[in-house]
């Protein structure tokens, strides 16, 4: 019993020695100067005054740039409705196939002759 | 047609209800050819109505001029047309312009049974001869729905 006991003994210590700092209660460190953490400062910075949107006055002088040509889309081109020749106050023309008419281009009731001038 | 066309203008094609077209049958070899060269090289100058209403004024001038005058006859017609171009008609006649087409609406309407004159065409309605202006108005009105 005796020799039990004296084995426990040994057998803790030999953990206590092989157990490094680590496994040592940490000590609280008194802080000290060197070793205290900086405070960042603090910078109240002053509001910076928007411009006015509507203010687009410019004092300084800019350099300017010679306008670009601005070019137009050409439209395009309407066609003219070319007035039909008055024969006798009248209308005449040539059908689309190339026969010449007299009257309404759009008359209802198209009188076709088929004729010679003799 | 000459003896109904001014009535049936004045009845149907001056208030717009008629549109009139004329179209060259060749049936009297160099006259209707040469006459027809002469209205369609108008025509193209927008004056046909002029030339039509003057060759049949001198209907017996170009019934007594021969074959190798009607050439001239037709460039002294046109010269008595106010405001046509006469170098450009002169031009449309000589090198006879129109020629070509005249003789292929002739060729066409002849497939067409279209081998006499006077024919008209109502429409889709076809008269052969001359017509009475009650027979061509009674056509007309029908086709207008009157």
């Amino acid at each position: 019993m005796t020799r039990t006991f004296a084995n426990f003994v040994l057998l803790s210590l030999l953990v206590v020695a092989c157990a490094g700092p680590e496994a040592v209660a940490p000590v609280a460190e008194e802080p000290t100067e060197a070793t205290a953490l900086p405070t960042t400062p603090v910078t109240t910075l002053e509001p910076t005054a928007m411009p006015d949107p509507t203010i687009t006055a410019i004092d300084s002088p800019v350099a300017t740039v010679a306008p670009t040509a601005v070019f137009e889309p050409t439209p395009e081109p309407t066609p003219t409705e070319v007035p039909l020749a008055l024969f006798d106050g009248m209308p005449q023309g040539l059908t689309d196939e190339g026969f010449a008419f007299l009257g309404n281009p759009d008359a209802p009731v198209i009188v076709t002759d088929y004729s010679d001038f003799l | 047609m000459l003896a109904v066309e001014p009535e049936l203008i004045e009845r149907y094609v001056r208030d717009g209800q008629v549109k009139l077209v004329f179209r060259a049958v060749l049936n009297h070899q160099e006259r209707s050819i040469r006459t027809s060269e002469a209205a369609a090289c108008a025509a193209e100058q927008d004056q046909f109505r002029q030339m039509h209403k003057l060759l049949f004024e001198e209907l017996d001038t170009v019934w007594g001029t021969s074959n190798e005058g009607l050439l001239d006859l037709m460039l002294g017609f046109g010269q008595r047309l106010e405001g046509l171009d006469q170098e450009v008609f002169a031009t449309c006649l000589t090198n006879r312009e129109t020629l070509e087409a005249l003789q292929a609406s002739d060729a066409e309407q002849r497939s067409r049974g279209i081998n006499q004159q006077p024919i008209f065409e109502i429409g889709e309605q076809r008269l052969v001869g001359l017509q009475s202006i009650e027979t061509m108005a009674s056509i007309i009105d029908a086709q207008l729905g009157q």
